[in-house]
């Protein structure tokens, strides 16, 4: 279970962001969740509301949207999307393939109150 | 006046643990040090593996990390053998991260060769931390079930070798290795795949010369 240690580096990543864009207040900060990123979305956001009361960022909305995996076929190249393991490509039949997206989790956007 | 506006950014949310795996494998690379981690279930024989293979190493070219989450005990048992080890206590920490990694780096001594970091014992969170490492093994054990690579594709997929612990008790398990070497290859078509058991030592050897080989390779010395 790291999703608090996750939502521990989204609040420093919020602090160094307030501070750059000299922002007043963070008012929504918007997640890409990768589906094979490891994590659970609900633990990390029930990990996040608690971790956030402690901090300058009490205010602050969660969003997270979900990121369904994108797998590139190793040997025809088409693009997929894979439910489930191992990844079989739908045009060749091949297993196997790169992950290109929906493997980690990126902040996206910031709603931020200038002063 | 107040204004508010929406900044699209893209950060991952690992930043910081990349950027310093990234400063980690850079001060590895200048040292010549091959930095090896391990990751698998509590219980799977992580420890016992690392004592035997330490047998095919100069000892003193070999240092260990061991991440626990709070006791000192394996540390301890790789020492007993001659090895070098050290223990990063993560105080309730699931898994090992760069930080605790650089934290620790200044205990290596100069002549060291390889690194085997001995990653908390779960297969989820550790998969996600780039140590800074030029090889991650993944290791299961069989008493654990031949049904872990479905369940736990991540650290599989981040994985370059497999080690199948403790094939000695096959005969008297349900475990059909057959299925997860098929499995493995179906996930990742290169992953490397040994056989061991940590106990009796059977095929540790062949590991070890792997281990010396990649080295070689990437250091190309
Ligand atoms: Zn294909």
């Amino acid at each position: 279970m790291h999703e608090y240690s996750l939502a521990n580096n989204l609040i420093e990543i919020l602090r160094e962001q307030k501070k750059e864009k000299k922002a007043k207040k963070i008012l929504k900060v918007e997640l890409d969740f990768g589906k094979l990123s490891g994590a659970e979305p609900f633990l990390f956001e029930e990990a996040f509301e608690i971790l956030k009361k402690e901090t300058e960022f009490k205010e602050t909305e969660l969003k997270i949207n979900i990121i369904e995996p994108e797998i590139k076929c190793l040997k025809c190249g088409k693009i997929f999307n894979a439910l489930s393991f191992p990844f079989l490509c739908p045009f060749c039949e091949n297993f196997g393939g790169e992950i290109i997206k929906g493997d980690k989790i990126f902040i996206k956007s910031l709603v931020i109150e200038n002063f | 006046m107040t204004k508010i506006i929406k900044e699209d950014i893209s950060i991952p949310i690992l930043k910081v643990n990349e950027e310093i795996a990234q400063e980690l494998r850079e001060f590895f690379n200048k040292r010549k040090i091959f930095v090896i981690n391990i990751i698998s279930s509590p219980g799977a024989g992580k420890t016992t593996f690392l004592e035997k293979l330490l047998s095919f190493f100069e000892k003193n070219k070999v240092f260990i990390l061991v991440g626990d989450i709070e006791t000192e005990r394996d540390a301890k048992r790789i020492r007993e053998k001659g090895g070098n080890s050290y223990q990063i206590v993560t105080g309730g920490t699931c898994h090992l991260e760069a930080i605790m990694i650089k934290k620790s780096i200044s205990l290596i001594p100069e002549n060291t060769e390889y690194l085997f970091i001995e990653n908390v014992g779960n297969l989820v969170c550790p998969a996600s931390y780039d140590l800074g490492e030029h090889l991650r093994i993944i290791m299961l054990s069989t008493p654990e079930g031949d049904d872990k690579l479905p369940k736990y594709p991540k650290a599989f997929l981040t994985g370059d070798v497999i080690l199948i612990n403790k094939i000695d008790l096959l005969p008297y398990l349900n475990f059909d290795i057959k299925k997860v070497e098929e499995e493995a290859k179906k996930i990742k078509e290169n992953i490397k795949i040994f056989k061991i058991s940590a106990l009796k030592g059977d095929n540790i050897k062949e590991v070890a010369e792997f281990i010396k080989n990649k080295r070689k390779e990437y250091f190309k010395t």
